[in-house]
């Protein structure tokens, strides 16, 4: 058997075959004293598709597993047949098969294939939380719901015609049109229940967020699937998302319930630290009965963050590739440094022209430079009473009378005039053109990605796990995403924030979560699950997650405050073999497991 | 106009246009007043800005602002500081997410949604 062609699960699925479960895994978690249970619901909802036949005396056997086989893209895989190996899906460089469990050897000793990795179906979220972060076990203990609990979502809306909300969707401010507004804005529309005229979710993000935290669904059931749900669909505006949840908690208040905000959203405008309007307005909103969620961001693989060391009359150099494939139309690059450092700036296009070195202006600080190759803008201004250090922003936009900033490699320098600490952090961000590849830095630093409002101390921050690497949609057999189940998803942030504090908090499953799928929504082919349901992925997905749990957690006691609140979840939660309460970059402090709330 | 209490970002997006006067529309901003002034501030407030004036948290008013009224909002004794609104963005991996209109004159920067780990087999 050529081990080293099959998946984990694969082999996972060989051990149990032959009762050999883990052995080596459970050795370890022994010696470090970790509970046994949580890898075995892991292995099971891991589990591979099985081929399996029931035998005359009642019991089953495994016959033959569902694999997908990579290969090169032209060849033939008929040979494997006589192998007893069925084809199911045979175009490609990944094939879709049933292969017996007496055949796997040979499979996997053949040069036509390069791997065997054990295809696993989606299934339903409660199930999925069940096992792999222990949820039924904990419903069934304590027997929550969420009942009596507002489950607040700030996002793009809601379908509000989907079953797994009927009857429970209280009111929503939509923030998007027109309108006399609620106490907390007056702009929008506010909807009571029932709704006659209800605010649509084209872009769907929202009505799954909503399904995850507290959707009531026969196959796809949310978190908790009883609470209130009170709905701002948002401009995105940070201002009025600020407002949106303040919103919330008076709704939430009047109706004599503790809540929980979700907001599945964020940026990269702010300094990291949690010191922005947003993150402080958020701190000083929650309380005892008043909890926000939010996810860590998307941002794990983007080379979007670095930071520099900078020395005395030292130079650093920030390189940022803009690409030429399609047009880019602006580039915004965001960095802080100390408040008692004194630095100056230079930019430079990729066709030699620089701006003049640039201190600390007085003013507004700003100064526009018409290079050759496009018209940059350079914010140099003193910090102002709130800010936590010097924020230098560079704004490189096309030339006048061309459509995209030149492309090319671009360098931003730093001059250290007076160095005390000498930290530099740089975040990248660029027009929303999806057919525009991304400006990226050519040397990114790892972690600081979590921006705000997911820097904000007193959030409950939540990173993405991977929870499905393989799929069916409505209409194709199979898709395949990146990263090893039970392992950090790639795009989730890490952190820490710019001044070192922890977050995010924890992790939850972010990777192809099935929840409610909008009818308005256009969903896009390896999205589609069925009518009204639909897989995404992202920290959007995790959040609600715990969002949910919260909701149960303050079903039990509507006074915890955010403190106690993080305290449960991060007790709860771990990094495979690593003592609980261990927090890194990218885990937080690990997946939570709600067998030990 | 008191510089000294605007944000970068703020500075910038009125320094971009020295000529003037609401040439990108309104501003939506955070306004933080100074610790135990937010009483007199909103109703100091409401004679200067009429335009989506809301309480958030404990020290936080927001309201959408032209020029001149923040020219005059830095000037009052209760304002500590004033920064320009973000446009955020959700992060789920639904691409149309990307369309929303920023209502201040700043770019609708985001980041990209992690699609791009999806590939059919």
């Amino acid at each position: 058997m050529r081990y080293d062609k099959l998946s984990a699960s694969l082999h996972a699925t060989l051990d149990d075959l032959s009762t050999e479960i883990y052995v080596e895994d459970f050795q370890a978690a022994d010696a470090l004293g970790f509970d046994r249970g949580p890898m075995l619901a892991s292995r099971a909802e891991f589990a591979p598709v099985t081929v399996e036949r029931f035998m005359p005396d009642g019991t089953h056997r495994v016959d033959g597993l569902r694999v997908f086989l990579s290969c090169e893209a032209d060849v033939s895989l008929e040979k494997l047949t006589a192998l007893g190996v069925q084809i199911d899906r045979d175009v490609g460089q990944v094939r879709a098969a049933t292969v017996p469990i007496a055949a796997l050897d040979a499979v996997s000793e053949s040069d036509l294939v390069r791997s065997i990795t054990a295809s696993v179906k989606l299934r339903p979220l409660m199930d999925f939380a069940s096992t792999q972060v222990g949820l039924s076990d904990y419903v069934n203990r304590e027997g929550r719901t969420g009942k009596g609990v507002v489950v607040g979502i700030v996002d793009t809306g809601i379908d509000t015609g989907h079953p797994a909300f009927a009857g429970r969707i209280d009111r929503i401010w939509d923030q998007t049109v027109l309108g006399q507004g609620v106490p907390e804005g007056s702009y929008g529309v506010e909807h009571h229940a029932p709704f006659a005229s209800p605010p649509s979710d084209q872009q769907g993000h929202g009505t799954h967020v909503a399904g995850i935290a507290a959707g009531n669904d026969v196959d796809y059931c949310g978190v908790a699937p009883e609470a209130t749900l009170v709905i701002v669909k948002t401009s995105f505006d940070n201002t009025q998302i600020a407002s949106g949840v303040e919103y919330v908690f008076r709704v939430a208040n009047d109706l004599g319930m503790p809540a929980v905000v979700n907001l599945s959203l964020g940026g990269h405008n702010d300094p990291h630290d949690g010191s922005d309007p947003l993150c402080l307005a958020l701190d000083q909103s929650v309380g005892p009965g008043r909890i926000v969620c939010v996810s860590a961001g998307n941002e794990g693989d983007d080379a979007m963050h670095a930071a520099r060391l900078i020395e005395a009359d030292g130079d650093a150099d920030f390189e940022l590739q803009v690409h030429g494939t399609a047009p880019t139309v602006r580039v915004w690059f965001n960095s802080w440094y100390g408040l008692d450092d004194q630095m100056s700036v230079t930019v430079t296009g990729p066709n030699g022209g620089a701006t003049p070195t640039q201190g600390v202006v007085p003013g507004n600080g700003a100064k526009s430079y018409q290079l050759s190759d496009g018209v940059v803008q350079v914010t140099t201004k003193a910090p102002g009473p709130d800010d936590l250090g010097h924020n230098v922003i560079v704004d490189i936009r096309p030339k006048l009378g061309l459509a995209r900033v030149e492309p090319g490699m671009w360098t931003v320098t730093f001059h250290g005039d007076t160095v005390v600490n000498g930290e530099i952090h740089a975040w990248l961000m660029d027009d929303p053109d999806p057919n525009t590849e991304p400006t990226l830095f050519l040397q990114d630093t790892f972690g600081f990605r979590v921006g705000s409002p997911g820097a904000a101390t007193q959030a409950i921050t939540v990173g993405a796990s991977v929870s499905r690497n393989t799929w069916e949609s409505e209409n194709t057999l199979g898709w395949r995403g990146l990263g090893s189940i039970g392992g950090v998803a790639a795009f989730s942030s890490p952190g820490p924030r710019r001044d070192g504090a922890s977050k995010p908090d924890v992790l939850a499953p972010g990777s192809m979560i099935i929840s409610a799928r909008s009818t308005a929504w256009a969903v896009p082919e390896p999205n589609c699950i069925d009518p009204t349901h639909a897989a995404i992925q992202g920290t959007s997905m995790a959040c609600p997650f715990a969002t949910g749990l919260v909701a149960l957690l303050l079903e039990g006691d509507p006074s915890l405050d955010p403190s106690s609140v993080r305290q449960k979840l991060v007790a709860a939660a771990q990094i495979p073999f690593v003592p609980t309460g261990t927090w890194t970059p990218e885990w937080g402090y690990g997946l939570v497991d709600a067998r030990r709330l | 106009m008191k510089w000294s209490k605007l944000d970068a970002r703020l500075a910038t997006a009125l320094g971009d246009d020295p000529d003037g006067a609401d040439s990108y529309g309104r501003l939506n901003v955070f306004i933080r007043c100074r610790p135990g002034a937010r009483k007199r501030a909103f109703d100091d407030l409401q004679k200067i800005v009429h335009s989506r004036v809301s309480k958030v948290g404990r020290d936080f008013v927001t309201a959408s602002v032209g020029r001149d009224e923040v020219a005059e909002l830095s000037e009052q004794p209760w304002v500590q500081s004033i920064t320009l609104s973000s446009v955020l963005h959700p992060h789920g991996s639904d691409r149309s997410s990307d369309q929303f209109d920023a209502q201040t004159n700043m770019p609708n920067l985001q980041m990209r949604p992690p699609t791009s780990e999806i590939r059919p087999l």
